[in-house]
């Protein structure tokens, strides 16, 4: 009875659409501003829809931007990141296919809370590169493709460790909301 | 010892019998059903075509009969969540399509959702089409769509767009996780 349980369980876990999505970015580092792509896609089977920031492609969060001063980015989706975040991001690629992308700009019906490809993606990774606090230099050995490990569709690591800095991604659920975290210390 | 080895075996046979009930679950999932997402303010008026992916011709090649009390096949403006889960339960829908018209290499059959021949229609084939046009409120026509998977409806003769763009509507056509999208947007 238990393994019958048990094997419905797995099932119905597998069957759940995660929504009440977050994703977070703490920048802790106080030399660098973190430059980066923001992607979600589908976790269910395939890698699409595959969607990422577009305008600014890469997303400025200052250096010493975290929560402990208020600064963090948070992006609940692809919506009301524009109303809502410190750091908006105001169109996005939207892949459907390996052929088809189309640019949507964030208050789109396509992409809006609820239709079927908000609630078809999980945050999943970033391609960032580390600058030096308040210029256009960057450091080249601070950067990489960070986000969720083991995902064939990225290839991304959940750690990435440099002389200059470290960098994280994980995932905390508390309540109903599933938080993806990225995180430079 | 014999009782355990028996216990275990029973014990086993559950475990089967309940794995094999969820995989019926996920297949009947996977049979790729159809939903439409009309968020514009237009009509969409044409033909819904399912057909085969491997067959010559296509065949069988179905066509939605006029979903009533329209004289086409119709989505009104801003209705969603039309479901077709096969073309054998397509009066269950919120736009109801209770006949299909069935072409094979024999010619061309009416039959109704329900016959008994449409199960086996609905499982050799694929959402294929839906070549529609746009109209406004006052029924002016303003453009023409060929959505669908190119690859499918290819094999029936029709070349279709996975994305197109209208003067007055934009469309996709899309798959997630087995399941078939079409969404028709305002423009701009």
């Amino acid at each position: 009875m238990k393994k019958i349980l048990t094997t419905v369980f797995i099932a119905a876990v597998s069957l759940i659409n995660a929504q009440n999505l977050k994703l977070i970015v703490n920048n802790y580092s106080t030399t660098f501003d973190f430059h980066g792509t923001l992607s979600a896609h589908n976790f269910g089977g395939g890698c699409y829809p595959y969607v990422t920031t577009n305008s600014p492609a890469m997303v400025v969060v200052p250096a010493d931007s975290n929560m402990s001063n208020g600064n963090e980015l948070v992006y609940a989706n692809f919506k009301d990141q524009y109303l809502n975040s410190l750091y908006p991001n105001a169109s996005w690629v939207v892949q459907l296919s390996a052929t088809t992308q189309t640019v949507r700009a964030w208050n789109h019906a396509s992409i809006a809370p609820g239709g079927v490809i908000s609630a078809n993606t999980k945050w999943s990774s970033s391609q960032f590169q580390m600058y030096y606090a308040g210029t256009s230099t960057p450091e080249p050995s601070f950067s990489g493709l960070i986000g969720e490990p083991q995902d064939p569709c990225t290839g991304a690591s959940s750690n990435i460790s440099t002389l200059y800095g470290d960098v994280e991604w994980f995932n905390i659920t508390t309540g109903n909301v599933d938080y993806s975290y990225l995180q430079i210390y | 010892m014999w009782i355990t080895l028996i216990y275990k075996f029973i014990n086993m046979k559950k475990l089967i019998v309940s794995a094999l009930v969820l995989c019926g679950a996920f297949s009947f999932a996977q049979s790729t059903p159809l939903m439409i997402n009309n968020y514009s303010k237009l009509s969409l008026e044409g033909r819904l075509m399912a057909c085969s992916r491997i067959n010559p011709g296509g065949y069988p090649v179905a066509f939605a009969a006029p979903n009533p009390p329209y004289g086409v096949y119709t989505v009104p403006p801003l209705t969603t969540d039309v479901e077709y889960v096969t073309l054998n339960t397509s009066a269950a829908s919120l736009l109801p399509i209770l006949k299909w018209y069935v072409t094979t290499a024999g010619g061309i059959t009416t039959y109704n959702y329900n016959d008994p021949a449409m199960a086996g229609i609905s499982s050799s084939v694929e959402w294929a089409m839906y070549h529609f046009v746009t109209k406004d409120d006052l029924g002016n026509g303003v453009d023409t769509f060929m959505m669908g998977n190119p690859i499918v409806s290819n094999m029936a003769g029709f070349s279709t767009n996975l994305y197109q763009l209208g003067t007055t509507a934009e469309a996709e056509w899309f798959s997630i996780s087995g399941m078939v999208y079409l969404q028709v947007y305002d423009y701009p």
